[in-house]
C-alpha cells in the first residue's frame, strides 16, 4: 500500500505543477481575448449603486447583466458598479445570493440606483459547498439548502431538528421529549451498520464532533449552536457534493455557515424574546394506566378465569397482598407537567468597508413535560472580518456556549419515572402517612421521590473558534489557510438518594461525576485558481492539504457515603479515566470546468490517511465526477413556460469511518480489571488488520427547472448509492474470548427520489399585497441489504440479503381465540395455522421501520404586515414497535405485582365471553397459557404513518410609521406552535408516532407540543 | 519589486502553516486502558496481571459473582422467587428458560472468556524467560492458569452438558454420544480472519480435558499450598487463589461427579490431611462463614469495597436490604431444627417489599451489601468430608465405615438431625445411605450453588417451588432441561454449534 501512497503524492504534485503551468498560459490567453473583443458593436456605459432594500447597506458582489447580453460585472464593496453594454440594451438584471433577482430599465440613463430585496427561496445563485461556495448554475451535485425562516426563532433546541421536512432526503427524528437531546438523522437512507450512519457536520469549515458528548446523559453538541446565529445550512447528498470530505462524507454532510458582519452605515441591533409552554402530546385515551377500580375489576375477572384460583377467595388474596382499594394514584399527573419555555436573543451587526462584525448572545430555558427535565442554554458569538489590503484579508470567529441539561434515567431501567408511570399500580400510595416517601415497592423506585431528589445533570461547555486568512496573488490565484478548533468540556453530576432505587441502607447516597474534554482541531491550506480561457471556457479549481485530530480525555469517579452536603464521598467506588485520540491527514483537489456557460463538468479527488486503521490500510482515495447541462441556454430550446432547465448527474466514491473505534484494528488486552485490589489484564478485543473504510458509490441524476418566470420551481433528484465493505459487528463464538468482532462484511443499497416544488401561487401586485407561496417536498428511500456475511437477527430485526436494514422480524400475532380468550399466534409462514403456545409461534418479516416516503407541505401567506406560515409534515408506510408493549399487556399474569398495571386499551378490548372478537386476550391471573400471552409479537407492532401540523406561525410586522416614531427600525410580533395537531393512521397506536430511526417506542420522555409568543425588534 | 517581497513573505508564513499541517504524528495513536495484546504475557509482571485478570473474570455477575451461585439453587428445591421481584432469573423460577436466555448467554460467554485467557497464559508463559528468583512464581502462575481452566471447563460441563453419568448403562459407555464443551487450547485469535468456529466435544472428552488440566496444574503448583506474589509467599492470597489444595478440592469434586470414587477419596484426603483447614465452630458457624478467608475455606472468590458486583451481586439478590427477591423454601427450612448450626442462614421474616410474602425463610447466607467484605465460597472443608463420605460408601466394603464416620463428623459438627444410616449391604441400603449424605449436603451447602447438580447427578426427582411457593412444579432428575441452553447467539454465530436436546 505504500507504493499506492507514494503514487498518489506524485500524482498530486504533478497536478499542482500542471496547474501552475496553466496559470501562466491562462493569463496570456485572457489578455489577448480582451483586445480581440473591442471591435464589436456600439456600446454605452452605465454606472450606479446597489443597496439592500431592508437596511440601505451597500451590497457587494451583486452580478449585473445586460438583459439579454452576455456582459456581466460585479458590484464593489461600496455597492457601486460600472458596466459597458451594447447600445440596444434597455434594462439591467441584478442578481445576488439571498436576494430576489431584480430587473431595472435603464433606457437612456447612465446612472441607476437599485434596491435589492432579500429572498427566502432556496433558488439562490450561489450554493455553499465543500471548502467554499460555488455558483449554483455550475453545481453538478445534489444539495438542499434550508430556508432560514424555519430555523430562526424556532423553539427546538437544535437546528438539526428543524431539518425534518425541510430538506429532501433528510430523515430527522428524535423520538424523545428530552429537550436538548440529539435527534437521529439519516441522509438518503441507512448506509452504515457498524459505523455511524449519520452525517458529518461542518460548521465554518470545521468538521465537528456531533451527538452526545456527555457520556450518556444525552447532551447534544449541535444544540450548542444558536439557531439564530446560522446564516445558511446546506445538506450535501451526492458524490459531487461530499467526495471532498473523503472518509467521512459517505452518509452526507451538513454544512453550516454562521452569520458574518456586514458593512452598513448604521449598526443594526436586534432583540428577540420568546415565551411559551410545552404540553405533552400523548394520546391519553389509549396509553393511560388503569385506575384502582378498573384494575381490581380486571384482576377479579382474571382470578375467575384461572381454574387453579377460581375456588379460592379473591378478596382474601387482596388482603394478603395488602392492597388498599381506597388509594387511587394518578401517576401521569404526578410525573408529567406543562413545561415553560423562554428564549432571549440579542445580536448586533455592522462595520465599515474594512472591518465588519457580528456579535450575538442568547439565553434560553426549556422545561420538558416530564417533571425535572429541563435544558438551559447560554450562547455568545463573535465573528469578525477584516481586509488588510485588496489582496489580504482574514476572518475570525469565536463561539461560546454552555448547556445545562437535567434529565432522568431512560429506557427499561426501573429508575425511569416514565416506565413507572406506565406500570405502577394505582393502588400504591406515593407517601407514607407521615409524609415520607413509600419505598416498600418496586425496589424503592418511587418515581416521585426520584424526580424530586435524584440528580442527573450534564453541564457542557463549548468553544468553537476559527481563523482564516486569504491572500489573493492575482485575479486568478489565491491562497487560504484555515485553523479551527472545536473544544468541549462535559461535566456530569449523577446523584442517587439512598432512599430510592438501588437503596442501600448504609451507603448514604451515591455520587458519580464525569469530566470529559474533547479537543477537535483542524488546519487546512488551500490554493485556488480560476480563469476564463476565452469566451467559452472557464475553470475553477483548488487543491488543499489538511491535518486534523480529535482527542477525548475523561475521568469518571464515583463514590458512596456522602458528606452531609452531598459534595464529597467518603468511600470511592471507581475512578475510571482514559484518553482516546485519532488523526487524519488529507490532500484534495477539486475542479469545475464550464463551457459556454451551459456545460459543466466537475471532478474531485481526495486522499485520506487515518490513524483508525492498521499501517498497511491507512490510506484511501475518494473521488467524484459530475456533469451538468443548462438546457435552456441552448438556442434550439425555447419552450415557452420553461424559464430554466438544468440536467445534472454525478458519480463517485466516498467513505465512512465515523463512529469507528479509534483502535479497532488492534488486538487488545484491557488493563482495567482487578481482583482483590490487584490490577489485572484480560483479552478484550480481537484485531483486524484488514479493517478498512466503508466505501460508498453514489449515483445521482437531477433536474432543476423553473417555469413561468420563476413562479414555479422544481428540483428533482434520483439516486442510488451502494455502500460496500460495510463494517458490521458480529457476535463471535464465545470460545474466542470476546463477544464481538468487527470487519468489512457487507454491502447495502439505498435508492430513492426526491422532489421539491416551490410555487408562488399568488404574486402580489403591490409589494405588500397578498402573497401565497407553497413549498412541497417528497422523499423516498428503499434500503436493501445486498450482501451480508451472515444472517443475523437482533432486537426484533432480521438482517439478510434482499431485505432492508430495519426489517421487523417478530412473531405474528393472530388475535384471540373467540371461544376461550386465549392469545393465538401463527405457527406457519403462510399464516394458515394458529397456536396458543407462544413457543410454537414463528417469527416472520413484518415490514420496515423506515418510512416508504416522507416530506412536507409548507404554505406561506403574506399580506401587508401579516404573515402565516403553516407546515405539515408527513411520514408514511413504516411500522413501529412498542418494546414496552409486553410490559403493559401482561393480561393478568403479573398478578398483584406492583408493576402489573396495564393500559386502558387492553382493559377496554379484553376478551370477556365466548364469541367476543377482539385482539386482547382474557385476563388470567398468573397466566395459564404456555408462554405468556403478552410476549413480543405483532400485537405491539403499529403502522407508524402520520401527518402532523409540525410548525405554524402567525406574525405581524408593525407599520413602519409607528415603528419610526419609537425610533426603531422594525418590530414584529408572532405566535408559533410546534406539533400542534397529529393525524395517526393506526387507531390502536397508544403513543406519539415519532420514534427514532429504529422505529421503537420505549418509555422515553413524551414528545411535546410547544406554543409560544415572541417579538423581534430591530433598532 | 516591493510587492513581490511582501507576497513572498506571506507565502513563507503560509508555508509555515503548511508544514505544521504536514506533521504526520497525528497518525500515531495508542490506546489507554488497554495494551496491545502482543505486550501481554511477555514478562513476569504481565503474566501476573493476566492471572489476576482470570480471577477478576470469575467475580463476574454471570459467574461466581451471582449466576453460578443462584441458578443451581433456584432451579433446585432450596430457593424460590418472591412474587414481588426484580425480574432477575425469573425464567429459572418458572422452568421456562428459552434458547435466547440472557443469563445462559452471559455465563457461557464469561466461562469461555476465562478459558481463552487461561489458554494464552498457558501457551505463552512457558516461553517467557524469567530470572531464577521469579521462576517459582512463574511456575505457580502457569499452574493457576491450568487450575482456573479446569474449573471453567468443569462449570461448562455442569451448566451446559449432561452429567457424566447421564447414560443409563452402569458403565456409562454411551457418554461419548452426548455433546460436551467446545474445547480450544489455543491462545486468543490473533486476527478476526483467524477466529475459532469449533464443534462440541463429547462429555467424555470434556472430563478428560478437565482431568488433564488438574494433573498439569498439580505439577506446576507448589505442594506447600503457598501462593507467591512478587517472589514471596503472600498469606493474604492463600484462600482467594486456587492453590495446590484448592486444585485437590476441585479434583475431589470432579472425581465424585465422574463416579470415580477412589480418586475422589484420594484427592479429598490430600485436603483434609493437610490440617491447614478446619471446620467452622458449631456455635459461631454463621459468623465464621461470613468472614473472609474463614478457617474452613479452601478457595473463595474475593469481594471487597472496591471490587464487587454491587447490585448485581448474590448478596444483593439475597438481602432484604437489597433486592431480596430470592427466598428459602419451607421444604429446606423444615429439614433442620432450630438447634442446627446452619438454620441461622435463614431467618423467618417478612419480605421487605409491598405485597410480598410474610413469615417466610429469608436468606442471609450472603448478605453484606454495605462493605461487600464477604467472599463467595467455591470450595470448603465440609464439602471434602461429604465428598469423601459419599465416595467411600460407594466404594463400600472396608471403606463404608470411614464414609459413615465422615458423615457423622459433619452431623456432629453442625448439630444436624440427619439420621446416620447403617452400613449399606445392598443396593437399596446404599441408596438410603447416599440419600442421607445428599440430605446433609443440602443443609450444608444450601444457597452456595450445588443443589441442582447434586439432584441431577444422582437422578433424583424434586419439587420446584415457584413464585414464592404458590406454584409447585414437578421436576425430573433426568430431564434434558436440567442444563442450560446453548445461547442462541452462539448457535447463530457458529454453524457447527450443536444445541442441547432440551431446547
Amino acid at each position: 500500500m505504500n507504493i499506492n501512497k507514494h503514487a498518489f503524492s506524485l500524482f498530486f504534485l504533478l497536478l499542482q505543477i500542471s496547474l501552475l503551468v496553466t496559470v501562466n498560459d491562462a493569463t496570456c490567453q485572457s489578455s489577448s481575448n480582451k483586445t480581440g473583443q473591442k471591435a464589436i458593436s456600439p456600446k454605452k456605459t452605465i454606472s450606479g449603486k446597489v443597496i439592500n432594500a431592508a437596511n440601505g447597506a451597500p451590497l457587494e458582489g451583486v452580478s449585473v447583466h445586460g438583459k439579454r447580453g452576455k456582459v456581466k460585472t460585479i458590484t464593489k464593496a461600496d455597492g457601486t458598479f460600472s458596466i459597458e453594454v451594447a447600445d440596444e440594451v434597455t434594462s439591467l438584471e441584478f442578481t445576488s445570493v439571498g436576494f430576489e433577482t431584480t430587473t431595472v430599465s435603464v433606457n437612456n440613463q447612465s446612472s441607476v440606483s437599485v434596491q435589492l430585496k432579500e429572498q427566502s427561496s432556496d433558488l439562490s445563485e450561489v450554493v455553499v459547498v465543500a471548502y467554499g461556495t460555488q455558483k449554483k448554475e455550475t453545481y453538478t451535485g445534489a444539495a438542499s439548502t434550508i430556508n432560514r425562516q424555519v430555523i430562526e426563532d424556532e423553539s427546538r433546541t437544535s437546528f438539526e431538528e428543524s431539518l425534518q421536512g425541510n430538506a429532501t432526503g433528510v430523515y430527522s427524528s428524535n423520538g424523545s421529549g428530552q429537550p436538548g437531546s440529539a435527534p437521529s438523522i439519516r441522509i438518503r437512507g441507512v448506509g452504515s451498520i457498524g459505523a455511524f450512519a449519520g452525517p458529518l457536520y461542518v460548521i465554518d469549515g470545521i468538521p465537528m464532533v456531533s451527538g452526545d458528548i456527555s457520556n450518556g446523559l444525552n447532551s447534544n453538541a449541535m444544540a450548542a449552536v444558536n439557531p439564530n446565529d446560522i446564516a445558511s445550512i446546506a445538506v450535501l447528498k451526492d458524490a459531487s457534493a461530499t467526495a471532498l470530505y473523503g472518509s467521512r462524507g459517505a452518509n452526507g454532510v451538513i454544512l453550516v455557515a454562521t452569520k458574518k458582519g456586514k458593512a452598513t452605515d448604521k449598526t443594526n441591533l436586534n432583540v428577540r424574546v420568546q415565551t411559551g409552554v410545552n404540553f405533552y402530546s400523548l394520546n391519553g385515551k389509549k396509553y393511560r394506566p388503569l385506575t384502582t377500580l378498573e384494575m381490581l375489576t380486571y384482576l377479579r375477572e382474571g382470578w375467575a378465569n384461572n381454574p387453579d384460583f377460581a375456588s379460592r377467595s379473591f378478596d382474601s388474596a387482596l388482603v394478603q397482598a395488602k392492597i388498599d382499594t381506597t388509594v387511587n394514584t394518578n401517576w401521569i399527573n404526578e410525573i408529567l407537567r406543562v413545561g415553560k419555555y423562554t428564549n432571549l436573543q440579542l445580536n448586533a451587526t455592522g462595520g465599515s468597508e474594512k472591518t465588519s462584525f457580528y456579535i450575538s448572545g442568547s439565553l434560553s430555558q426549556n422545561n420538558g413535560v416530564e417533571k425535572s427535565l429541563n435544558h438551559q442554554k447560554i450562547t455568545a458569538m463573535f465573528n469578525l472580518s477584516h481586509r488588510v489590503s485588496n489582496k489580504f484579508s482574514f476572518n475570525f470567529g469565536l463561539s461560546l456556549a454552555q448547556q445545562i441539561g437535567n434529565n432522568t434515567v431512560i429506557g427499561s431501567i426501573n429508575a425511569n419515572p416514565i416506565k413507572a408511570m406506565y406500570k405502577l399500580q394505582s393502588w400504591l400510595p406515593i407517601y407514607n402517612t407521615d409524609g415520607s416517601y413509600r419505598t416498600d415497592y418496586y425496589n424503592a423506585n418511587n418515581p416521585v421521590g426520584i424526580l424530586n431528589n435524584n440528580i442527573r445533570r450534564a453541564t457542557t461547555y463549548f468553544v468553537r473558534g476559527f481563523t482564516n486568512g486569504f491572500y489573493k496573488f492575482n485575479n486568478h490565484l489565491s491562497y487560504e489557510v484555515n485553523v479551527g478548533l472545536d473544544f468541549s468540556h462535559a461535566f456530569n453530576l449523577i446523584y442517587q438518594d439512598n432512599r430510592f432505587g438501588n437503596k442501600n441502607v448504609a451507603t448514604n447516597g451515591y455520587i458519580e461525576n464525569y469530566s470529559g474534554d474533547i479537543s477537535n482541531w483542524i488546519v487546512t491550506n488551500i490554493l485556488r485558481y480560476k480563469n476564463n480561457f476565452n469566451r467559452y471556457h472557464s475553470l475553477e479549481t483548488f487543491a488543499g492539504y489538511e491535518t486534523s485530530g480529535i482527542t477525548n480525555t475523561y475521568i469518571n469517579p464515583s463514590g458512596t457515603e456522602l458528606s452531609a452536603d452531598g459534595a464529597s464521598a467518603a468511600v470511592p467506588n471507581q475512578t475510571a479515566q482514559g484518553k482516546v485520540s485519532s488523526g487524519l491527514v488529507s490532500q484534495f483537489l477539486n475542479s469545475v470546468y464550464t463551457y459556454r456557460n451551459r456545460y459543466f463538468i466537475s471532478g474531485s479527488i481526495r486522499n485520506d490517511e487515518s490513524s483508525k486503521f492498521s499501517p498497511s490500510k491507512q490510506n484511501a482515495i475518494f473521488w467524484s465526477v459530475g456533469a451538468g447541462w443548462e438546457v435552456t441556454k441552448e438556442r434550439f430550446f425555447h419552450v415557452n413556460p420553461i424559464t430554466s432547465l438544468k440536467i445534472r448527474g454525478s458519480y463517485g466514491a466516498t467513505g465512512n469511518s465515523l463512529g469507528l473505534s479509534e483502535y479497532g484494528y488492534q488486538s487488545l488486552y484491557n488493563t482495567t480489571s482487578s481482583y482483590d485490589n490487584q490490577s489485572g489484564i484480560t483479552f478484550s478485543q480481537v484485531g483486524n488488520n484488514s479493517l478498512t473504510w466503508e466505501k460508498n458509490y453514489p449515483l445521482n441524476i437531477g433536474l432543476d427547472a423553473a417555469f413561468l418566470k420563476n413562479r414555479l420551481a422544481l428540483v428533482f433528484d434520483w439516486y442510488t448509492r451502494k455502500t460496500s465493505d460495510l463494517i458490521i459487528n458480529y457476535h463471535a463464538p464465545a470460545v474466542n474470548g470476546v463477544s464481538f468482532y468487527s470487519g468489512n462484511f457487507g454491502s447495502i443499497r439505498n435508492t430513492g427520489f426526491e422532489v421539491k416544488v416551490v410555487s408562488v401561487n399568488i404574486k402580489p401586485i403591490k409589494p405588500d399585497g397578498f402573497k401565497w407561496t407553497t413549498e412541497a417536498s417528497f422523499s423516498t428511500n428503499q434500503n436493501t441489504i445486498l450482501q451480508i456475511d451472515r444472517l443475523s437477527t437482533s432486537s426484533n430485526y432480521i438482517r439478510k440479503v434482499g431485505v432492508d436494514y430495519y426489517q421487523w422480524y417478530i412473531e405474528s400475532y393472530a388475535g384471540v381465540d373467540s371461544a376461550n380468550g386465549k392469545a393465538l399466534w401463527f405457527s406457519d409462514s403462510a399464516k394458515t395455522k394458529t397456536t396458543n403456545k407462544y413457543a410454537g409461534a414463528i417469527a416472520q418479516q413484518q415490514g420496515s421501520a423506515m418510512p416508504k416516503f416522507f416530506g412536507s407541505v409548507t404554505n406561506i401567506f403574506n399580506y401587508k404586515g401579516f404573515s402565516l406560515f403553516v407546515q405539515l409534515f408527513y411520514n408514511w408506510g413504516n411500522k413501529i414497535y412498542n418494546t414496552n408493549g409486553p410490559g403493559v399487556s401482561s393480561d393478568g399474569s403479573a398478578g398483584f405485582s406492583a408493576i402489573g398495571n396495564i393500559n386502558i386499551y387492553n382493559y377496554e378490548h379484553r376478551w370477556r365471553k365466548p364469541g367476543d372478537v377482539t385482539d386482547v386476550p382474557a385476563p388470567v391471573i398468573y397466566g395459564t397459557q404456555t408462554g405468556l400471552s403478552g410476549q413480543s409479537s405483532t400485537r405491539f407492532l403499529y403502522d407508524g404513518s402520520y401527518i402532523r401540523l409540525r410548525d405554524v406561525m402567525i406574525s405581524y410586522k408593525l407599520p413602519d410609521r409607528l415603528v419610526a416614531k419609537a425610533r426603531l427600525s422594525s418590530v414584529s410580533i408572532y405566535a408559533r406552535a410546534n406539533n400542534l395537531l397529529t393525524y395517526v393512521k393506526d387507531k390502536r397506536l397508544p403513543y406519539d408516532p415519532e420514534t427514532g430511526i429504529d422505529g421503537t417506542l420505549n418509555q422515553r420522555p413524551p414528545i411535546y407540543r410547544t406554543v409560544l409568543v415572541g417579538t423581534n425588534i430591530n433598532f | 519589486m516591493k510587492r513581490i517581497t511582501i507576497s513572498s513573505a506571506i507565502q513563507v508564513s503560509f508555508f509555515v502553516f503548511f508544514c505544521i499541517a504536514c506533521n504526520k504524528n497525528v497518525l500515531n495513536t495508542t490506546p489507554s486502558n488497554a495494551i496491545n495484546a502482543s505486550d501481554a504475557i511477555k514478562d513476569i509482571s504481565t503474566t501476573r496481571a493476566a492471572v489476576v485478570g482470570l480471577y477478576s473474570l470469575m467475580t463476574n455477575t454471570d459467574y461466581y459473582g451471582c449466576s453460578a451461585v443462584i441458578i443451581p439453587e433456584l432451579v433446585g428445591d432450596n430457593e424460590t422467587q418472591s412474587v414481588q421481584n426484580n425480574g432477575d432469573y425469573t425464567s429459572y423460577d418458572r422452568n421456562s428458560v428459552a434458547r435466547g436466555d440472557s443469563y445462559a448467554q452471559g455465563t457461557w460467554q464469561i466461562l469461555y472468556s476465562v478459558v481463552i485467557n487461561a489458554n494464552t497464559i498457558i501457551n505463552k508463559a512457558k516461553y517467557v524467560s524469567v530470572s531464577a528468583a521469579d521462576s517459582i512464581e512463574m511456575r505457580q502462575l502457569i499452574g493457576e492458569a491450568y487450575a482456573v481452566r479446569a474449573l471453567a471447563y468443569f462449570d461448562i460441563a455442569r451448566f451446559f452438558c449432561f452429567p457424566y453419568n447421564y447414560s443409563t448403562d452402569s458403565a456409562h459407555t454411551t457418554i461419548g454420544s452426548f455433546p460436551g464443551a467446545v474445547i480450544v487450547d489455543s491462545s486468543y485469535p490473533s486476527d478476526n480472519s483467524k477466529l475459532y468456529f469449533p464443534k462440541r466435544s463429547t462429555v467424555a472428552q470434556t472430563y478428560t480435558h478437565i482431568v488433564n488440566d488438574i494433573d498439569s496444574s498439580l505439577l506446576y503448583l507448589p505442594s506447600s499450598g503457598d501462593v507467591y506474589n512478587n517472589r514471596h509467599p503472600d498469606a493474604s492470597l492463600f484462600k482467594i487463589r486456587l492453590n495446590y489444595f484448592g486444585v485437590n478440592a476441585l479434583a475431589a469434586r470432579v472425581s465424585l461427579y465422574m463416579n470415580d470414587y477412589p480418586n475422589a477419596v484420594r484427592y479429598a484426603n490430600v485436603v483434609i490431611a493437610t490440617n491447614k483447614y478446619q471446620l467452622y465452630h458449631t456455635n459461631t458457624l454463621v459468623d465464621e462463614f461470613h468472614q473472609q478467608a474463614g478457617i474452613e475455606s479452601i478457595f473463595e472468590v474475593a469481594n471487597n469495597q472496591f471490587n464487587n458486583q454491587g447490585t448485581n451481586s448474590v448478596a444483593y439478590a439475597y438481602s432484604q436490604d437489597g433486592y431480596g427477591e430470592f427466598l428459602g423454601t419451607w421444604d429446606l427450612y423444615n429439614t433442620m431444627t432450630t438447634q442446627d448450626a446452619r438454620i441461622g442462614f435463614m431467618t423467618i421474616g417478612d419480605r421487605n417489599s409491598f405485597g410480598g410474602e410474610t413469615n417466610v425463610p429469608l436468606i442471609n447466607k450472603y448478605n453484606n451489601i454495605t462493605s461487600y467484605l464477604e467472599n463467595i465460597k467455591v470450595f470448603r472443608l465440609a464439602e471434602m468430608y461429604l465428598i469423601r463420605s459419599e465416595a467411600e460408601l460407594n466404594i463400600g466394603g472396608a471403606s463404608a465405615q470411614a464414609g459413615l464416620d465422615d458423615l457423622q463428623n459433619i452431623i456432629t459438627s453442625r448439630n444436624s438431625t440427619t439420621v446416620l444410616p447403617a452400613i449399606p449391604t445392598t443396593a437399596t441400603t446404599l441408596k438410603t445411605a447416599i440419600k442421607a449424605i445428599l440430605l446433609e449436603r443440602r443443609k450444608e451447602l444450601a444457597f452456595e450453588g450445588h443443589r441442582l447438580f447434586d439432584l441431577s447427578r444422582t437422578k433424583t426427582n424434586w419439587t420446584k417451588y415457584s413464585r414464592g411457593g404458590t406454584v409447585k412444579l414437578n421436576r425430573v432428575g433426568t430431564s434434558t432441561r436440567n442444563i442450560m441452553p446453548i445461547p442462541l447467539s452462539e448457535i447463530r454465530s457458529n454453524p457447527l454449534m450443536e444445541q442441547n436436546p432440551g431446547y
